[in-house]
């Protein structure tokens, strides 16, 4: 059954923040606190949606996908070395390294109790740490060089939609839910986007929504028995990013080549989860 | 789909009755236990089925079997010293239909990524004729509660030069008391673990 409150709330808390962050309607300097209220406003749509389904989380939760809410908050302490200088870059690294390993190493109790042997368990989680870091660093490499308009926040929007569509395919609407609050979190930055695409609003604030997507693509994949061929074309959707403009870089004609490329790899993915005959 | 959480809960059950049914006075006296030493049933996986059943959209009775489950049960010549111990792989629900399984193992119903393993372990059995009423926690979907059940000796038999009983049960519970609460509007929250086993005398 469709649950469309939690939607709201994640929409409402995370348009909230992102407007006590950047006052579009103001034309005055940004706030220095911008960033941080950025990634808070994700870190907190994506939370609130979450309790709005499941209710507050036990502490600690009882099933292992319940950690990515908390995994998201702690992501808010790396916006600071987000925004440093190059001196920043490696207790960057070297903490998105632990919050990563942390992550999958805890997610992956059961399979390592049940299905993995050790060489599955070091492919899979080495190559899912490595998946991590490439997202991680390649989204705040995209936060900068499409560091305003509609284009980006659009082709993630597409995105998170693609994984709940994906997810909610594969067998769970209890996770698919939890992947379709995400994308309404992100329909702020999308106004933003429109509104003001003068200000970098991603920039230095993409943590907490790397982890998020990839939290709930490895969720996706652990317990929904989403095929990691397509949770891949997913991770790869926001790469469209990149395409080169028609117009102005941060306009809406920008926004249309990224927003098809983008909806190539996703409509691929939704293809491939298609169930043969459904059963309903 | 939340049959399968009950269904071993009563496989469990079911099995550890078998097994202390197997020791009673009413059985063959090659099933009885000795004051020394415990007797030890394995339950023949080939020869047993767990299946539950929930009623699909208030209209009818749907079923699904589990493939994959173990189960030990020690019979003391006391009755309470007796113990059964079963566990069951949630991921190896049938019900015909991959669709179907691949939803009940999701996290909308079984989560058996999360909870690959359902258990129950006894804490006690009384024998009351050919009925074994067992107590026991059942853990499933991450929790665990306790649970009663009264299991009925079907028989004892010779298989292959090896002892063997027989037992049924049914389980009767709700599954929301497992937290699993998805599509309460489609199918109801009371489930059946049907269990009958067969065990082997080690």
């Amino acid at each position: 059954m469709f649950h469309p409150l939690p939607i709201l709330y994640a929409f409402a808390a995370a348009a909230a923040l992102l407007a006590l962050a950047w006052r579009p309607w103001r034309r005055e300097a940004e706030s220095s606190h911008a960033p941080v209220l950025t990634a808070l406003a994700f870190a907190a749509g994506f939370g609130l949606a979450q309790v709005a389904l499941y209710g507050l989380p036990q502490i600690p939760p009882s099933a292992r996908s319940e950690w990515l809410g908390f995994l998201v908050l702690a992501t808010l302490a790396l916006v600071p070395l987000e925004r440093s200088s190059r001196g920043g870059r490696v207790p960057l690294l070297l903490s998105s390294l632990a919050l990563a390993a942390w992550f999958l190493w805890t997610t992956t109790g059961p399979k390592r109790e049940y299905t993995w042997d050790n060489p599955a368990t070091a492919l899979w989680l080495g190559g899912a740490l490595a998946a991590w870091l490439w997202h991680t660093a390649s989204l705040r490499d995209l936060a900068r060089r499409r560091a305003g308009g509609p284009s980006l926040p659009l082709v993630l929007f597409a995105t998170t939609v693609g994984i709940a569509v994906v997810v909610g395919l594969s067998g769970s609407v209890n996770y698919a839910h939890l992947a379709g609050a995400l994308a309404p979190a992100l329909g702020g930055l999308v106004i933003l986007g429109v509104w003001r695409p003068d200000l970098a609003a991603l920039t230095s604030a993409t943590a907490p929504l790397a982890t998020a997507l990839l939290g709930l693509l490895w969720i996706g994949i652990l317990f929904a028995e989403v095929p990691w061929p397509v949770a891949l074309l997913l991770l790869a959707a926001p790469e469209a990013a990149r395409l080169p403009a028609w117009g102005p870089d941060s306009g809406w004609k920008a926004a249309i080549p990224r927003l098809v490329g983008a909806a190539l790899p996703i409509a691929a993915a939704v293809v491939l989860s298609l169930p043969e005959e459904p059963y309903y | 789909m939340r049959l399968p959480h009950i269904l071993i809960p009563l496989s469990l059950a079911v099995t550890g009755a078998v097994l202390l049914g197997a020791k009673p006075a009413s059985a063959p006296a090659a099933a009885s236990p000795t004051a020394s030493a415990a007797d030890v049933y394995i339950v023949d996986p080939v020869h047993s089925f767990i299946l539950f059943s929930i009623i699909h959209v208030g209209a009818s009775r749907a079923y699904g079997r589990f493939n994959e489950f173990e189960g030990r049960i020690e019979l003391a010549a006391d009755a309470a010293e007796s113990s059964v111990r079963f566990e069951l792989k949630t991921g190896s629900v049938d019900t015909g239909n991959d669709g179907r399984d691949k939803h009940i193992r999701s996290a909308d119903f079984l989560n058996a990524g999360e909870f690959p393993v359902a258990t129950f372990q006894s804490t006690q059995v009384i024998q009351d004729g050919d009925v074994y009423r067992v107590t026991g926690d059942f853990t499933l979907h991450g929790v665990t509660k306790e649970v009663k059940l009264d299991m009925e000796l079907v028989g004892m038999g010779k298989m292959r030069g090896n002892t063997v009983a027989g037992f049924h049960g049914e389980l009767e519970f709700k599954r929301a008391d497992f937290g699993m609460d998805g599509m309460l509007n489609m199918l109801s929250d009371e489930m059946t673990l049907i269990i009958s086993v067969e065990a082997k005398l080690q």
